[in-house]
């Protein structure tokens, strides 16, 4: 028996209770679990570890330094604001995907061992492809399948590289990788999971098809457990550094020509990752400090910023900008608790992004990486731009569309409402955040140079966007994203595979649903196919990394 | 044209206010507000380019 408990466990427990009690008894664990879960994570000391065998394996489920104990507390915590967000939308499959999603990432945030971390890093992919599939529109469907299809894909990397790793008799416990042999491997399923470009399309192709709650948990945990899983291996690598900038400047370029709201905030999830993998990147004490704080500052403002997007949605049934506007009267608790969000990332004084962010780029600067610090800058301006006015502008403002919403819950209001005063909080005191960081950090961010370079900078990006604000409204067009280089090939690959995926549903039908007594027969053809094709492409993955372990040796 | 206006004033308060309390600034003054002016034109552009000539596609029906 382990002296420790591992803050998974309420979330499991939690996941269950989900799954099988009635609601009334239920609900109350939506808020219990996480609370614990929190509570567990913040006690952790360093050092802490507990270990288990299964099938003649030595598992380290539980080992505790700071970094991983930073993501632990700002998953823990983001899982009981996405729990309260979600109490009014009384969906099992949401609560239960949510929870065990939490699970996964605290799993991976905590591994001491590469099999640990991968068997949480499948969980993880799984659980969202529920999250995904919550949506609960056709749409959602194909796009979980996608989803899955692509996390699947990096899953078997994983494996394969963690495979390759162990086989050279190399140490089961994670630790730091170069780049090369298993370690490119290790690196790419990492990068599908950061969305590092051109790996990234899925992202903004399945969170804006989920539910508004469950946007929110899948925006808190696969790119921040990436970024973990980065910093953990990889720091100091300079290749990051390089994609971490690209990041944050495509994230802010497709944003421009972005009309679904949603879709527009999951590319700023992709430029905000992009910050904490330059800061991996750069690999100082600083940098590293930087790209955790700003992980954990994402998780709370970018969470705030899709739960303002998602009841909007909620209340409107409206997702597009072309479909928005001058909600402000309707909804204003709504907008003012979105702008706060919206400023953090922006990177306004008094709030979390503000520090976080100035972290990174400060970190750049130390180095005299002018040219990366001024790329962060402009994607900055960029973040600005869209999240702090164009978004906000059209929705709320610009030309009113005479729409009449519906009321948003009071919990969805006050999950927004405690999120932004923690945004706040950590602003005004970052020191809190301080302590929990991987290295001392003793970085000032409120000197007046840098608060009115900053007010500056968002001044000139407001009178910019006054002058250009005609041509800024959304556009009812689709935009290309690099899944346009895969889509095809991927479409005449099912066309050309299709008398096998029959076979293998055939097979799903007769044996799977005996062995299971499930009346699979019942199930409609085309998802019989669609879970036929899932199954043949994770049979491929698996038979490709056997081959590959088996040509390695 | 008042909220460019206004943007205008703001924008020219905080310069002068980095005049008076900012000895011997890292960057030349007013440098961020330029930089925030010209970055956000920047970015509109290229990236409106980009859409037109490349990576825009009008909706499907389902959308």
């Amino acid at each position: 028996m382990s002296d420790w408990l591992h803050p998974a466990w309420p979330y499991l427990a939690g996941a269950v209770v989900s799954l099988l009690a009635p609601g009334p008894v239920a609900r109350p664990f939506l808020l219990l679990a996480p609370a614990a879960a929190v509570a567990i994570a913040w006690n952790l000391p360093d050092g802490a570890r507990a270990t288990a065998t299964v099938m003649g394996q030595q598992l380290t489920w539980l080992a505790v330094d700071a970094l991983g104990r930073v993501f632990a507390i700002i998953f823990s915590v983001i899982g009981g604001l996405g729990a309260l967000y979600g109490v009014p939308f009384p969906s099992r499959r949401l609560h239960t995907a949510a929870f065990v999603a939490c699970a996964a990432a605290l799993g991976i945030a905590l591994a001491g061992d590469w099999l640990t971390l991968y068997v949480a890093w499948e969980a993880l992919a799984v659980a969202s492809f529920v999250l995904v599939l919550d949506g609960g529109t056709g749409r959602a469907a194909k796009a979980a399948l996608r989803y899955l299809l692509v996390h699947v894909s990096g899953g078997a990397l994983l494996l394969a590289g963690i495979a390759w790793h162990l086989a050279a008799g190399r140490s089961s416990s994670i630790q730091r990788l170069e780049l090369g042999g298993p370690g490119i491997l290790i690196l790419l399923a990492f990068a599908v999971n950061a969305a590092i470009p051109p790996l990234n399309a899925w992202l903004t192709d399945a969170y804006p098809e989920s539910s508004p709650a469950g946007t929110v948990f899948l925006s808190a945990f696969a790119t921040k457990a990436a970024v973990y899983a980065l910093a953990r291996v990889f720091p100091g690598h300079e290749l990051l550094v390089w994609a971490g900038v690209a990041m944050a400047l495509y994230g802010v370029v497709f944003a421009v020509l972005e009309n679904d709201i949603r879709r527009l905030l999951g590319y700023h999830i992709v430029s905000q990752v992009g910050y904490m993998v330059t800061g991996v990147g750069l690999g100082t004490p600083l940098a590293v400090s930087g790209a955790a704080a700003h992980a954990f500052s994402h998780i709370l403002y970018k969470g705030l910023l899709l739960m303002g997007a998602g009841a909007v949605v909620h209340a409107t049934g409206r997702r597009k900008l072309t479909e928005l506007g001058g909600l402000w009267r309707a909804m204003p608790w709504t907008l003012a608790l979105y702008m706060i969000g919206a400023f953090s990332i922006s990177g306004a004084p008094l709030l979390n992004g503000f520090v976080s962010k100035s972290l990174v780029v400060a970190a750049a600067e130390l180095e005299h990486r002018e040219v990366v610090a001024w790329l962060l800058y402009l994607a900055s301006v960029g973040t600005f731009l869209h999240t702090g006015l164009k978004l906000p502008f059209f929705t709320f403002f610009g030309e009113e569309q005479r729409i009449t919403p519906r009321p948003v819950p009071g919990a969805t209001l006050a999950a927004m409402a405690v999120t932004a005063a923690l945004c706040f909080a950590i602003g005004v005191a970052p020191a809190a955040m301080y302590r929990l960081l991987p290295h001392p950090v003793s970085y000032e961010p409120y000197t007046t140079e840098h608060v009115l370079g900053m007010l500056q900078l968002l001044a000139g990006t407001a009178i910019g966007f006054a002058l250009l604000v005609r041509h800024l409204g959304g556009e009812a067009t689709v935009t290309l994203d690099t899944d346009a280089l895969y889509r095809p090939p991927g479409r005449w690959l099912a066309r050309s595979a299709a008398p096998a995926v029959a076979r293998v549903a055939d097979v799903l039908e007769s044996a799977v649903g005996r062995a299971v007594a499930l009346p699979v027969s019942d199930i409609p053809r085309a998802l019989q196919l669609r879970l036929g094709s899932a199954v043949l492409v994770v049979l491929v993955m698996l038979g490709a990394v056997l081959a590959f372990l088996s040509i390695i040796g | 044209m008042r909220a460019i206006a206004v943007l205008v004033v703001v924008t020219a308060l905080l310069a002068v206010a980095e005049v008076v309390l900012v000895a011997g600034p890292h960057y030349p003054r007013g440098v961020f507000a330029v930089f925030g002016l010209l970055g956000c034109v920047t970015i509109v552009v290229v990236s409106k380019l980009l859409g037109k000539i490349w990576l825009q596609r009008p909706a499907p029906s389902d959308e």
